[in-house]
């Protein structure tokens, strides 16, 4: 495992222009743009696409099949990549509101934690998601079609979303604007609390979902010939 | 015994592997067969790449699905199409290496990066062929493995380096626990090496003798139609057709040039050989 993650490292430090470039992005956007968030949100999608990169590395010219001659297996190499994954989101995370803080204190701007911080927290989610459906989609696929099947995923999820919620809507007749606000409304009125219970649910949400995706990944991987 | 294959059978839609193959301490075994004879398939069957339908694989003396990751420190892998994670450099390999094998020795790599020429600072996929080849190798023989196996490890090279790669080989087998399988297509680099040798085509070991025992009892008999039809054939192991006769392989040459002198005997080299036990007819 350590060596792997060594590997995965080392592969990271090899892009290195392309980090330094992202996070000079990153500090423009935080220190031109009015609203701070967008500069928060591209950190984290940058930094946790990087997981990608390392399977693409991978897959490479027959690099699988050199890493599964090493000592390692097909399941500590799946969660090796989920380890970094997560990793990678917390990094992202991280260094997102350290741009947008420091940015900010050096501006001498109020500085929006609230924002910052709901912001952070909803694209690492949504990029969590994303890495759990892309992953297993890539070891199954192969990164090419992989990306591919992803992107027919999402469409078909959001195509469920949109579909279920046009029939609960119009054909049920729920109000479920009205019964998510009522939801909201029943919790308690003390604000940090209600930011601390999300937060919380969010980080549960994330890790169940990659831990679901590692559960098919694992499956995938033990059928996969190479 | 550190590798044996019983019938490992592989069936994919025109091609079926049937495989029986033993590698043992102190010896160098070798594997070959032309493209597609099912040399790949029987190297991937071994690493837990792909999964046989049928037979068993003892390695290290443990059946295959036995094998943890730490056994896998006893092997030293070469695959023609398996390579490095050719973003990284050589240096870089170093940290994996010693995290994934406890007996990787950086100095003994280095030098060896040194002596044969790899560039420690360059990027793999930067490499010429050559250079990929022997940096598989060097990783391969850089962690004390008791069992290299090696799948056409000399593709790629010239003849100069093949030698190189050769030497390191045999300087590699001082130590009597341990042993190889190693293929090639280029048979004049496995008789300078092996102990012993298995032919494969079509998925099958169609033989396996002893390199000694090839090389001085095994021979090629150019026969005209008329000293086919009359010479006994109790020795020939396969016969193929030409124009002016018929070419035979016997693994009993002294008892041809005794019994037959008249008959134009080659001493013939294993190429020869594969191509008799190929294309010819087969007792």
């Amino acid at each position: 495992m350590k060596g792997l993650l060594i590997k995965d490292l080392k592969i990271v430090a090899s892009q290195k222009r392309f980090f330094f470039i992202a996070i000079l992005f990153s500090v423009i956007f935080a220190w031109t743009g009015e609203d701070v968030t967008f500069a928060s949100t591209y950190l984290v999608l940058i930094i946790s696409m990087l997981t990608l990169t390392t399977i693409s590395h991978d897959d490479f010219n027959g690099g699988m099949l050199f890493i599964l001659t090493l000592p390692t297996t097909r399941k500590i190499y799946t969660k090796e990549k989920y380890i970094f994954a997560f990793l990678n989101l917390m990094l992202g995370a991280l260094c997102s509101i350290l741009v947008c803080v420091i940015i900010g204190t050096i501006k001498g701007s109020s500085i929006p934690w609230a924002a910052i911080i709901s912001s952070t927290a909803g694209i690492t989610l949504a990029m969590g998601f994303m890495l759990a459906v892309t992953i297993p989609l890539e070891f199954k696929f192969g990164v090419e079609k992989g990306r591919i099947a992803m992107i027919t995923a999402v469409a078909i999820i959001f195509l469920v979303g949109a579909g279920g919620y046009k029939l609960l809507t119009d054909v049920f007749h729920v109000d479920l604007k009205s019964t998510v606000a009522e939801l909201i409304s029943k919790l308690p009125s003390n604000g940090q609390l209600v930011e601390i219970i999300i937060g919380s649910l969010m980080f549960v949400l994330l890790l169940a979902m990659l831990f679901v995706s590692y559960l098919i990944s694992n499956k995938i991987m033990k059928k996969k010939e190479f | 015994m550190l590798l044996k294959l019983e019938h490992v059978k592989k069936e994919y839609d025109s091609f079926k592997l049937d495989c029986s193959l033993e590698v043992k301490k102190g010896q160098v075994t070798g594997l070959v067969g032309s493209n597609g004879a099912g040399k790949s398939t029987t190297f991937k069957s071994i690493l837990g790449l792909i999964f046989p339908d049928e037979g068993n694989i003892e390695l290290l003396g443990k059946d295959i699905s036995a094998i943890t990751a730490s056994d896998k420190e006893e092997i030293g892998v070469v695959l023609t199409e398996a390579n490095v994670c050719e973003y990284l450099t050589a240096k870089d390999l170093i940290p994996i290496m010693k995290a994934m094998y406890k007996d990787f020795s950086t100095e003994d790599y280095m030098d060896k990066c040194k002596a044969y020429g790899i560039p420690l600072k360059k990027i793999i996929k930067d490499f010429s062929t050559g250079m990929k080849a022997k940096l598989k190798v060097i990783l391969a023989m850089s962690h004390n493995a008791k069992l290299l196996i090696l799948d056409e490890p000399t593709a790629g090279l010239d003849v100069i380096m093949r030698n190189e790669l050769l030497d390191m080989l045999r300087d590699y087998m001082e130590n009597e626990e341990r042993g190889i399988l190693i293929s090639s297509h280029i048979s004049t680099d496995l008789e300078g090496l092996c102990d012993d040798i298995y032919m494969i085509a079509n998925g099958k070991i169609i033989m396996h003798e002893e390199t000694d025992v090839l090389l001085s009892e095994y021979g090629v008999l150019k026969l005209t139609k008329e000293q086919y039809e009359t010479v006994d054939k109790a020795y020939i192991l396969s016969s193929k057709e030409e124009k002016f006769g018929y070419l035979c392989l016997t693994n009993q040459k002294d008892f041809y040039m005794e019994n037959y002198p008249e008959i134009a005997i080659e001493k013939g080299n294993i190429d020869d050989f594969i191509i008799l036990m190929e294309k010819g007819v087969r007792k």
